[in-house]
Order: structure tokens, then C-alpha cells, then sequence
């Protein structure tokens, strides 16, 4: 089997693996990692639940070659916030009912992360447009957006990222 | 639902990547962005023997305003291009397309380059060059040659570009200032597949239409300009009838199409459509607004 060393950092801890070429980077962090947080979905790059941030930048992780990460610096739901200590975008989405099933919502929260990231004030229609990327099939995004509303009202009081 | 085997090589510069392509290339594929690319290798449509990963090539990442027309390097990611104020200056056709490029995530890693040589018929890139009248420049271990876009992308899925050739610059001729343009798309969902596509360019030159473009593409066939719509207009003058005879012209020259989303007379009623709003639009921004 031809393997390859990949070195990463994930979620500011510092990786080194052997893998196959063909693994891909959802599969990397899931099962290297440990971290199962990051959802794989269509596989195909269509719904956007394995979205992970790759220097910063939502990524469609099943999209993505493990290796192709080599020297990057990924950012997985887990990096968030704890159960008992959640991020202000994670306690918009626990009081505005911003998932149901939950299948979507590591995706959902690391894409609204960099959208956060780059405009921490964003209006319903900008948050709606980069909605676009991540299929949810439950909550028909309404609460979802409500969630990401309350998270910026969140940020502005406590003066804290996303 | 996982790839095939593959060999994996990520050659440091393009000198490396075009010896690695002339060695390999018949049974090698280009990695860019990958997210076409992998989601292929994912459903194992496609099972190439070896990735030569091109996507850190920073050679090949650049937008520049050189004589008279924009460079764009091919490894340049569809954020990039989407945000940059030269694309917007110069060829603002581009920048109001890009949001119907897939979505802002698979913006952030997809390449023009890549974009340019998948060529799905559904995509919205090869349109716009090819209305702009881009070069494209391909390079090899042996040679350098420039492709005009009416002969780069050759049927769907499928370009000009030799086995050890690669893609590597987009030559766009800049715009007039004060031309009119648009694009427009239909599509199921917005980012998904265009059933069409449209995009028009045009000059008015004291009320009358000059340099017409008008084009499709309609996710099955290799559609690209239309000239017995543009025929229609060129030397006119801008008006309401001349818009409505060029959406009759487009809507029964485009190429018919049918698939499962929408059938033949449904494509030719939103060519149709598109191709009247696009016209208003492209009139307005040149400084003629037509009623109606």
C-alpha cells in the first residue's frame, strides 16, 4: 500500500499520520483524529455537513485529499466550545431551535464560524445567501438563521468572537 | 463512496508538475481544486492511475492588468477572482456570474483553471471567457502554445489540451468602459447546476448595437454563442422589438436539450426569457434603458 506522511494541525494540536493518499480529509479527522464531530454526508459535495475551516476557510472536507491538508491548519466543530461551555454561535443555535436531527449542524456551525469571522454583523440576507452552501433537511433554515441572528446579538454584547 | 487507489505526487513548481505530466500524463489527471475531481473519484467515475497535485503552485496564482487585457493565473481560486477589483473593472461580466459558480465553500478551493478544463456543460465559466473572447495558454515539458476559447472547450467534459499539456493562464481582453453586459442563470437551486445559462455583451454606439455576444449553456450540450441571435441586433438600434426578435432568434437556435430537470420546450421558453432580461439589463448599464 503506498502511504504518505501527512503532518497537520488540528484544532491547535499538532498531527502526524501515515495514510493512504486516497483518504479523504472528513475520513482523516474522523478517524485519525478520533474527532467525529465533522458529519459525513453526500460525499459528493453537495450537502456540506463535512465542512471544516482549512486555514481559516470553509472547506468541503469530503472534497478535500487528506494530504492535500499537509502543513495546513484545520478547525473541526470541536473547536468550538464545550457542553458546559458553549461558543456564543453554538448558544445561538441551542436557544433559537437551530437544528433538530443535528445531521447538518458541525457543517453549519463551521461555515457561519468563518462567515462570523469575516462579518460579525451580517444582515438575514447575507447569512441566508451563505446558507446556500449547507443543505439542511429539517428546519427549513428559518431557525437557523434566527440562531446566527442571536449569535451576533450574543458577540456584540459580550464582546467575543464567534 | 471513497476513492480509488491512486499514486499521489505534488510536484514544488510547474517545471516539475509538466516533467511529471509528460511522463504520466495519458494516465494521470490534474489536481486543483479538487471539488470536481474528488467528488468523481468518490462516486469512481473516473480511476486514474496517479494525482499530480498542482493546487500549491503559487506560480500559477496571480490577476494581472497587462497591455490591454487581464492575466489570470489558472491556479487562482473562484473567491479570488470573485472579490477582485481588476476583474470587476475590467471585465464585470465575470464578477456578476461567479456568485451562480457552485457556493461560496467550494468557491474558497475550485480554480478558473480547474473549472475551465472539467468544462461540465452545466458551467458557468467557460461561458463567460468564451463571450470575453479569452486565450487560453496551455504549457508542456515541450512547448507553449495559445487556444482561442471557440477552440478550447471542444464537447462536454472534454478541451483542446494534449495529455502533458496543462492549463495555465486565462488571457481575458479587457471591456470598454460604458459596455453593456449581463449574465443570468436558471437553475433548480441557487449554486446548482444551470439548466441555462446566459450571458450577453454589447456596445452601444450612439443608440445602435455593436460587437453583439450572445450566449448559452444548457447543462447537456457544448452551447456556447448564438450568432443568429447576435445578428439580429448588431447595427440596430436598441429597442423593445429588436429585443423581443432577439429572444425569438436565441430561444429557436439554441441547441434543443432534454434531460430529467427540464424538458426541450421548457429550456427554449427560459432561453427566451433570460434573453430579454439580460438585454434590458445589458441596454440600462450602457445608458440606454428600453421600456417594457
Amino acid at each position: 500500500m503506498n502511504e504518505l506522511e501527512v503532518n497537520v494541525t488540528v484544532n491547535g494540536r499538532a498531527f502526524r499520520r501515515r495514510i493512504e493518499p486516497r483518504l479523504l480529509l472528513s475520513d482523516f479527522v474522523r478517524h485519525e483524529i478520533g474527532l467525529t464531530g465533522t458529519h459525513v454526508g453526500c460525499e459528493n459535495g453537495v450537502c456540506g455537513a463535512c465542512t471544516v475551516l482549512l486555514d481559516g476557510l470553509a472547506t468541503r472536507a469530503c472534497c478535500t485529499l487528506a494530504v492535500q491538508a499537509e502543513g495546513r491548519n484545520i478547525e473541526t466543530v470541536e473547536s468550538l466550545g464545550r457542553l458546559n461551555n458553549l461558543s456564543p454561535l453554538q448558544r445561538g443555535f441551542w436557544e433559537k431551535h437551530g437544528l433538530q436531527c443535528g445531521y447538518c449542524t458541525p457543517g453549519m456551525l463551521m461555515l457561519m464560524t468563518e462567515l462570523l469571522r469575516e462579518n460579525p454583523n451580517p444582515d438575514r440576507e447575507t447569512v441566508r445567501m451563505r446558507l446556500n452552501d449547507n443543505i439542511c433537511r429539517c428546519t427549513g433554515y428559518e431557525d437557523i438563521v434566527n440562531s446566527v441572528e442571536r449569535a451576533v446579538a450574543l458577540m456584540r454584547a459580550e464582546k467575543v468572537g464567534p | 463512496m471513497k476513492p480509488p487507489v491512486f499514486e499521489y505526487e505534488r510536484p514544488a513548481n510547474l517545471r516539475a508538475a509538466l516533467d511529471a505530466l509528460a511522463k504520466h500524463g495519458g494516465k494521470a489527471k490534474v489536481l486543483a481544486g479538487g471539488h470536481s475531481l474528488i467528488p468523481m473519484l468518490n462516486l469512481r467515475l473516473i480511476s486514474p492511475g496517479r494525482l499530480i497535485d498542482v493546487s500549491r503552485l503559487s506560480e500559477l496564482q496571480y490577476i494581472v492588468e497587462d497591455f490591454g487585457q487581464l492575466r489570470i493565473g489558472a491556479l487562482t481560486t473562484h473567491n479570488t477572482i470573485l472579490r477582485s477589483p481588476i476583474v470587476a473593472a475590467n471585465c464585470p461580466i465575470v464578477t456578476e456570474a461567479y456568485p451562480h459558480v457552485a457556493n461560496h465553500s467550494i468557491r474558497n478551493r475550485g480554480t478558473l483553471g480547474g473549472n475551465l478544463c472539467h468544462n461540465d456543460p452545466a458551467f458557468e465559466m467557460p461561458l463567460a471567457v468564451t463571450l470575453l473572447g479569452a486565450t487560453m495558454v496551455a504549457r508542456s515539458a515541450r512547448s507553449s502554445r495559445t487556444i482561442t476559447a471557440a477552440t478550447f472547450f471542444k464537447a462536454p467534459f472534454a478541451t483542446d489540451l494534449a495529455a502533458d499539456e496543462m492549463l495555465v493562464e486565462v488571457r481575458i481582453p479587457r471591456m470598454p468602459s460604458g459596455h453593456g453586459y449581463s449574465f443570468l442563470e436558471v437553475s433548480q437551486r441557487h449554486g446548482d447546476r444551470a439548466l441555462i445559462a446566459a450571458g450577453c455583451l454589447l456596445t452601444l454606439r450612439y443608440g445602435t448595437c455593436r460587437d453583439v455576444r450572445i450566449g448559452f449553456r444548457n447543462a447537456v450540450h457544448n452551447v456556447f454563442r448564438i450568432p443568429a441571435a447576435e445578428a439580429v441586433l448588431e447595427g440596430k438600434p436598441a429597442s423593445a422589438a429588436n429585443i423581443e426578435a432577439a429572444a425569438d432568434a436565441a430561444a429557436k437556435n439554441v441547441t434543443a436539450a432534454a434531460d430529467l430537470h427540464a424538458d426541450e420546450a421548457y429550456r427554449r421558453d427560459v432561453t427566451a426569457t433570460l434573453t430579454r432580461q439580460m438585454l434590458h439589463a445589458a441596454f440600462a448599464r450602457a445608458g440606454q434603458a428600453i421600456d417594457g
